[in-house]
């Protein structure tokens, strides 16, 4: 009878135990998974609020295309207002600062790069081709907009010195970081945006995913910003062969809030700097220089901007249809890209019929009058002025007045705020934003000068 | 040699002596020590015992627990069989019984620390919630209501033994974890309550204990018991919580405030905010005023007006009820020589000062059954019923999008005509929306809920199967089986008369430019129901072993255990709802549509989710007890768990814990003189218990939102735990050393524990740089906490006879002591949180108040100064910036008392008797709240010290709160704020009740009447005393738990 009981016994317990891996492998959470499947990774890219919605803002602030009142100026938090008058100290918050949301994109690209380097292995290697390119795409921007924001321009000479940021490639983080040169910092956009393009359909399901014709745009504002003008040329040229349509601004409706549809035809890829509260329209009032710009019959004055009570202009023409500023890849950058390429090779009539062909859609119907000159100073002036009024508050000026000093142009900054004015010299190193405080303390990194 | 010849001399020359022992009433008693020539023996189970004695005269002694020891001198040989009368100690612990949860020991040979709360203790008071009953009525017990890591219930048990890691002890219903809300379990149907403090006590719950257990055991019937029927029924209401508790600035100062900040042009960027932020009545009225729309006379006299209203008095007039609740619970229990059985009810309704609803009902049925002489069957099965229902929302703290409502808001009119109050939207917005075809989108918070209908259920059944087979005398197996199943429902029913759906249908509602209106959420209720529905398997079977022979005794079980948890959860939300015939309208979520106020893309909230968890362990263990002489205790014990966490290995899943133990009850032996001291029990454990967190995990996972991308509708997922292939559960090893004592007439009994514990492997935040794109921290298994202490209860019988007056004392000192943890930034700031998370700064409390050191008020300006490389300075930005680290700040002490207890006094005289209960918390700190003018000026929310803030030169010799200054400085509020001057001492003392009961003499009144008892009882009746001298409750984030009074009866049949 014991003797039974204990058979009985040990039975159990070895079929207890033999079954005991499989009982403990089930997932905890239904919601859980570790990241295996091409639909995981997918997952993973399809997550608008962390790559499509997290674009930094502090180039914008520090471009100069608006002001604050004082007691705008005086009522926001010392971060704002130190970016504002560029300050190099405090003006980036501890947590969730832009360098962080970058980065954050950049492990999301790793993780989906490192998986996924061999889509041939996968069931589906298309669709492995068209997740790896979007992955990176994403990483590729993101060290894009890093760079704009923390380095020196592209100089063909001083960046192989000069200090630009950290290039992780991969998801270890006991890696330490360590700023890379300019050089190598452009190099690896330019391979991660190649690559891409390799690996990108065409067009994707829907505009917040990457695809191959906004990788090319974005490799055309690389370009752009290293002053490569024939690359730049080049690559804007493939965009434009793909896709080239653009808004007529006569049928939107100029009073609503935000007349510019989201997602609007001209939208390769959606991407958006967040509306923080200095960037709000209820805030920030345009440069009145860029306000005089724009001619009788522009209608881009009405549907991009709104008019205050103190006769201030406030911005309402974000791509995003909202207050978010659009800050992605889109048709009239990429034809501007195009137009200033071509002014500067000398090609003026192709330049012009670039800028004419966006010209006649942004103004009243039958109003336009071509521009016509034989002067090339004239012509890129003229692509320059479009892009202030085109495309502005879309986080690009930054870049422009880098790139373009470089060219000789010679713009500083000023402001004036709470009495007190500050100024930003050309080619001064203060382009370069100061890393955030504290990054110094858990990096051995080296800040801005 | 000569051993054995002095021996067979002996026995040669032995009698033998036939004796019995026996207490008062004749009764045989079991286990009696016997002590003779340095020999010891036992009586059994009846008292009878044998002694072989040689001729001539010996020195015999009887010792017991619970009787005095007794000797005698005997004369051999004796004529007649020896009957020995031991006399009953009273003094003597009674022979309590231990429920660990997987066995019953008596406390006679535990060697681990234990507390017990009978079910007469738990009735002291009304309270409807178990949990809080039991603070201070064991000591080493403290609850938390306060630190953002306290968890469930806030309890800790002998202090922290984590730093980030859950808090929670593990509870235990009737044998098995009880993972459910404790307070759906009914107080009137609980036995006692044990709880296991030390690592010895709770190593057999292994990987969960390492927060200490706490077990619960309901009422049971015997075998043979008569007919027992229990009433009880109590009625209790509550003060209403105190608005005027938490200072706030006064509608006099914020319409002074506001008008300030507008001539400064501060509402002016809000004027033109497109979200139409709500804008307060003041700012409004001086809008109108500025654009002539109304005379400044009119202004004026509307803003003047305002300054006379204060919210929290209309609030307490028109809107507060007198919570109040009822309880209302029987028991019936019946047993014969081979079943018995037990129905228990109880219904619980609590309405509260908001008309909140709380009803309870629980109805149990437990029986047990003999099968033979060898198997014995019991079986239980629990329901509970709970249902809550929503009064009306609680106005003071409303959440409007630009702040909180200021205090002159009024809720009425002079008429009585309730009003609108500010929420997400501006007055003078939504006033010129009139003939748009809006449905109106004003707030009214008081007839809201007439609009909403609401209700949240729980069923939660339990059923429990337990077989017991005698193998043998020495051995049994025990099999036990629970079911559980939880289900919550939860009906969220908008009308189209609520804000709710008002303001949903108006965000969306599209109107073209001919003005054609189009409603993309359907007009109609709207209704959200969300569900979840657990169940829960354990299995568990056991083999237990006790045998006596001679002097030694060796109880010892192993067994296993395998449990199965899952947990599904619905929500879902339907539109357009015509709520008499049911149908409803679809509604379009994969199109973004322009919202009505600002024009940006919205989608239409999606309501609806799924989710799913599942967890499952194995565990093994073994515990065993040595006794020798029943005076020497030995115990060991060991278990193994493994869990499906993710991404561990089979081996590194499983998670062995042991410990061991000894007892020795000094009272028992031969030697043992004292006689005042008839009782005196030394015992020491060591050991180590685990605590897991299922969330950590060691590889990289994500999570699926429950809703797709609604661009690419294709799922969309984040991550969820970042690839950490060293992370381990944490252990806590713990050292106990306990004097259990009683001395002669039961005066004084009691004991006093010393624990020492250290837990490693602690999940610790360590700080990382962000560059990697996983945040700015990492948890690592690299903290290391000690901590130590002392448990003492003691209770004194300082009165018998008719008056009895009976004195409880538990004291208890609790330190833990950070040993190990890394702190990348040291920046002081990050450590200035107020009291509500963890600091874990090395050598000083895991939670800690630090502060900046104050040099005073500017006597020039009242800007409050600091001390920057040793000099007074008003450099904010530096005083609060990184280059200040923790060891520039001031350490005050620790966030949780170091020492705490409670009094109680029982007086009974007749059947009358009184009894109430001081509690008592010193030796710890905390921050009080602060003005911010930051939050004053955007958020309305001003702490009520503005009043005495520094005006004019002179003022600051009275005050310590600095001047108003435009525009506010973030950095000078949060210096003002993290200061010494806002760190106060927490200790206090408070009454936690006073109970007057009667009992009447079943025999004299009425012979069905077995024993009646009323009773009146006042609970909460807070502070006696405190250091603070502002009036604060440390023990409370906001405000403290109201007094309540509570009258009730209890009869037995």
């Amino acid at each position: 009878m014991k003797n039974n009981i204990k058979l009985i016994l040990i039975g159990c317990l070895l079929i207890l135990l033999s079954s005991c891996e499989k009982f403990l492998d089930e997932k905890p959470n239904k919601n859980l998974a570790i990241p295996s499947k091409l639909i995981d990774f997918q997952a993973l890219l399809d997550n608008s609020t962390f790559l499509n919605t997290v674009d930094g803002a502090s180039s914008e602030i520090s471009a100069g295309d608006f002001y604050l009142s004082n007691a705008d100026y005086l009522g926001l938090n010392n971060f704002y207002r130190n970016l504002y008058t560029w300050q190099r100290k405090e003006v980036f918050p501890d947590e969730l600062n832009e360098w962080f949301l970058n980065y954050r994109i950049v492990y999301r690209a790793n993780t989906v790069i490192n998986a996924l380097e061999k889509p041939q292995n996968f069931d589906d290697p298309a669709v492995a081709k068209n997740i790896i390119g979007q992955a990176y795409f994403y990483r590729a921007k993101a060290f894009l907009q890093t760079l704009y924001v923390w380095s020196n321009a592209y100089d063909k000479e001083l960046s192989k010195s000069e200090l630009g940021i950290p290039l992780r490639l991969n998801t270890d983080f006991n890696e330490p970081s360590k700023r890379e040169t300019v050089e190598l910092g452009y190099q690896q956009v330019i391979n991660d945006l190649l690559k891409s393009i390799d690996n990108l359909p065409i067009n994707n399901i829907h505009v917040m995913r990457p695809s191959k014709v906004a990788a090319y745009g974005l490799l055309a504002r690389t370009y752009l910003s290293m002053r490569d003008y024939s690359n730049a040329k080049k690559y804007a040229d493939s965009s434009l062969s793909l896709k080239s349509t653009l808004l007529d601004f006569n049928i939107l409706n100029a009073t609503a809030n935000f007349p510019v549809p989201q997602f609007n035809p001209e939208v390769l890829h959606s991407t958006v700097i967040p509306s923080y509260p200095i960037i709000n329209n209820s805030r920030a009032k345009i440069d009145p220089v860029i306000m005089n710009m724009f001619e009788a019959n522009d209608l881009r004055k009405s549907v991009l901007f709104k008019i205050n009570s103190d006769g201030s202009y406030g911005f309402k023409g974000s791509y995003d249809g909202s207050a978010s500023l659009f800050s992605g890849v889109a048709v009239n950058e990429v034809l501007l890209i195009r137009a200033e390429c071509l002014a500067r090779e000398g090609k003026l009539s192709d330049a012009l019929i670039d800028l004419n062909k966006l010209g006649v859609k942004r103004f009243k119907a039958g109003l336009y009058k071509n521009k016509e000159s034989l002067n090339q100073e004239q012509v890129i002036t003229w692509v320059l002025n479009e892009r202030r009024k085109e495309l502005i508050f879309r986080g690009l000026r930054w870049m422009d007045i880098k790139r373009l000093n470089k060219e000789g142009a010679g713009i500083s900054l000023s402001r004036t705020v709470d009495n007190k004015d500050y100024k930003l010299n050309a080619n001064s190193s203060g382009f370069a934003l100061p890393l955030p405080d504290n990054l110094l303390i858990l990096t051995s990194m080296e800040q801005n000068p | 040699m000569l051993f054995i010849c002095i021996f067979s001399y002996k026995v040669q020359a032995q009698n033998l002596v036939n004796g019995r022992v026996v207490d008062n009433s004749g009764k045989g008693l079991q286990s009696v020590n016997i002590y003779y020539n340095n020999k010891i023996s036992t009586s059994d189970s009846s008292g009878y015992f044998k002694l072989n004695l040689t001729e001539g005269k010996h020195r015999i002694s009887f010792k017991s627990i619970g009787f005095f020891s007794k000797d005698s001198i005997l004369t051999m040989p004796l004529k007649e069989d020896l009957i020995v009368v031991l006399q009953d100690n009273v003094a003597a612990i009674e022979e309590v019984v231990i429920n660990t949860g997987y066995q019953k020991i008596h406390k006679t040979r535990s060697t681990g620390s234990f507390g017990i709360i009978e079910n007469k203790d738990l009735n002291l008071q009304v309270e409807s919630n178990l949990i809080h009953k039991l603070e201070g009525l064991v000591s080493g017990y403290n609850i938390d209501r306060k630190t953002n890591g306290a968890g469930g219930y806030g309890i800790m048990i002998r202090g922290l033994s984590t730093i980030r890691g859950s808090r929670s002890p593990l509870i235990i219903l009737d044998n098995f974890p009880y993972e459910g809300d404790i307070s759906n379990l009914d107080p009137n149907e609980v036995e006692n309550i044990t709880i296991l403090k030390d690592a010895a006590a709770a190593s057999i719950w292994g990987a969960k204990a390492g927060n200490g257990v706490i077990v619960i055991s309901t009422k049971k019937s015997g075998f043979n018991n008569p007919l027992k029927v229990n009433v009880s029924a109590n009625s209790k209401i509550n003060q209403v919580p105190d608005l005027f508790y938490k200072p706030r600035i006064s509608s006099s100062d914020m319409v002074d405030v506001e008008n300030y900040l507008f001539d400064l042009g501060y509402y002016k960027s809000l004027e033109s905010n497109i979200a139409q932020t709500p804008l307060s009545e003041v700012v409004e009225t001086r809008i109108a005023q500025r654009d002539g729309i109304i005379t400044t006379q009119v202004a004026n006299a509307i803003i003047e007006n305002l300054r006379s209203f204060d919210l929290r008095n209309e609030i307490n007039d028109k809107v507060f009820r007198t919570p109040i609740s009822q309880q209302y619970a029987f028991d019936i229990s019946k047993g014969n020589n081979v079943s018995n059985w037990m129905l228990f009810g109880g219904f619980n309704n609590q309405i509260d000062e908001l008309n909140n609803g709380n009803q309870k009902f629980n109805i149990r049925y437990a029986n047990n059954f003999k099968l033979g002489s060898n198997v014995r069957i019991g079986s239980k099965i629990h329901y509970t019923i709970g249902n809550l229902s929503q009064g009306l929302p609680n106005v003071i703290d409303l959440n409007v999008s630009s702040g909180i409502l200021p205090l002159y808001t009024r809720l009425y009119d002079d008429a009585g005509n309730e009003l609108p109050v500010l929420r997400n939207y501006r007055k003078k917005y939504l006033d010129g929306l009139s003939n748009k075809g809006l449905l109106d989108w004003n707030y009214y918070p008081l007839s809201e809920n007439n609009n909403i209908d609401y209700s949240n259920k729980t069923r939660e059944f339990i059923g429990n199967l337990n077989v017991d087979f005698k193998l043998s005398n020495d051995l049994n197996l025990n099999a036990s089986y629970q079911f559980s199943n939880q289900v919550g429902l939860i009906k969220n029913f908008y009308s189209e008369q609520s804000y709710f759906t008002r303001d949903l249908i108006n965000r969306f509602t599209q109107i073209d430019g001919n003005g054609l209106i189009k409603y993309v959420i359907p007009k109609g209720e709207i209704r959200d129901f969300s569900s979840n529905d657990s169940e829960r398997h354990n299995l568990r079977s056991q083999l237990n072993f006790d045998k006596e022979f001679g002097r030694h005794n060796i109880s010892a079980l192993v067994g296993g255990e395998v449990s199965m948890a899952d947990l599904e959860s619905t929500s879902s939300r339907f539109y357009g709802i015509n709520s008499e015939s049911l149908n409803l309208v679809n509604v379009d979520y994969v199109n973004a549509y322009k919202t009505f106020v600002n024009g940006s893309n919205a989608f239409i909230p999606n309501g609806n989710s799924l989710g799913g968890l599942n967890n499952r362990s194995i565990s093994l263990y073994f515990n065993g007890a040595y006794t020798f002489n029943n005076k020497y205790t030995f115990s060991v014990s060991a278990r193994r768990d493994a869990a499906n966490t993710f991404g561990l290995k089979i081996n590194d899943k499983w998670n062995p814990l042991f410990s061991s133990g000894f007892s020795w009850l000094a009272s028992n032996e031969q030697f043992y003189k004292i006689d005042v001291l008839p009782y005196l029990r030394f015992r020491g454990t060591f050991g180590s218990s685990g605590n897991t967190d299922p969330s950590m995990s060691a590889v990289t996972t994500i999570i699926y939102s429950s809703v797709a991308s609604p661009y690419t509708l294709s799922p969309q997922a984040n991550f969820f735990n970042f690839q950490n292939p060293q992370l381990r559960w944490e252990k806590v090893y713990m050292f106990n050393l306990g004097l259990d004592f009683g001395f002669k007439n039961n005066v004084i009994k009691g004991s006093v524990e010393y624990f020492k514990k250290k837990s490693v492997d602690l999940f610790s935040l360590t700080e990382l740089d962000y560059t990697t794109g996983i945040g700015n921290s990492i948890v690592k298994n690299a903290g290391i906490i000690g901590a130590n202490g002392i448990d003492l209860e003691i209770v004194s019988n300082n009165l018998k006879g008719k008056l009895k007056w009976e004195t409880y004392l538990n004291f208890s000192l609790s330190k833990d002591n950070v040993i190990k943890n890394y702190l990348a930034n040291r920046s002081g700031r990050n450590f200035l949180t107020g009291n509500l998370s963890y600091t874990a700064i090395e050598g000083y409390p895991v939670y800690g108040l630090y502060s900046y050191k104050w040099a005073g008020l500017d006597p020039k300006t009242g800007n409050p100064q600091g001390y920057k490389d040793g000099l007074v300075s008003q450099d904010y930005a530096a005083l609060t910036g990184n280059a200040v680290t923790v060891d520039d700040l001031k350490f005050h002490g620790a966030a949780f008392p170091k020492l705490f207890g409670s009094v109680g006094n029982n007086f009974s005289l007749y059947g009358l008797s009184l009894k109430f209960r001081l509690s008592y918390k010193f030796g710890y700190y905390f921050r009080k709240p602060s003005l911010s003018y930051t939050s004053l000026f955007s958020m309305r929310d001003g702490y009520g010290e503005y009043e005495s803030r520094w005006q004019k030169p002179g003022d600051e010799l009275f005050t310590n709160v600095p001047s108003n200054i435009y525009p506010a400085n973030s950095n000078r509020d949060s210096f003002y704020a993290g200061s010494e001057v806002n760190v106060l001492k927490g200790d206090h003392i408070r009454i936690q009740y006073v109970n007057l009961s009667y009992n009447f003499p079943g025999k004299k009144f009425n012979q069905l009447l077995k024993n009646t008892n009323v009773f009146i009882v006042a609970s909460n009746l807070g502070i006696i005393w405190r250091a603070n001298k502002y009036g604060i409750d440390p023990d409370y984030k906001d405000i403290p738990i109201s007094k309540s009074f509570a009258v009730g009866i209890n009869g037995r049949f």
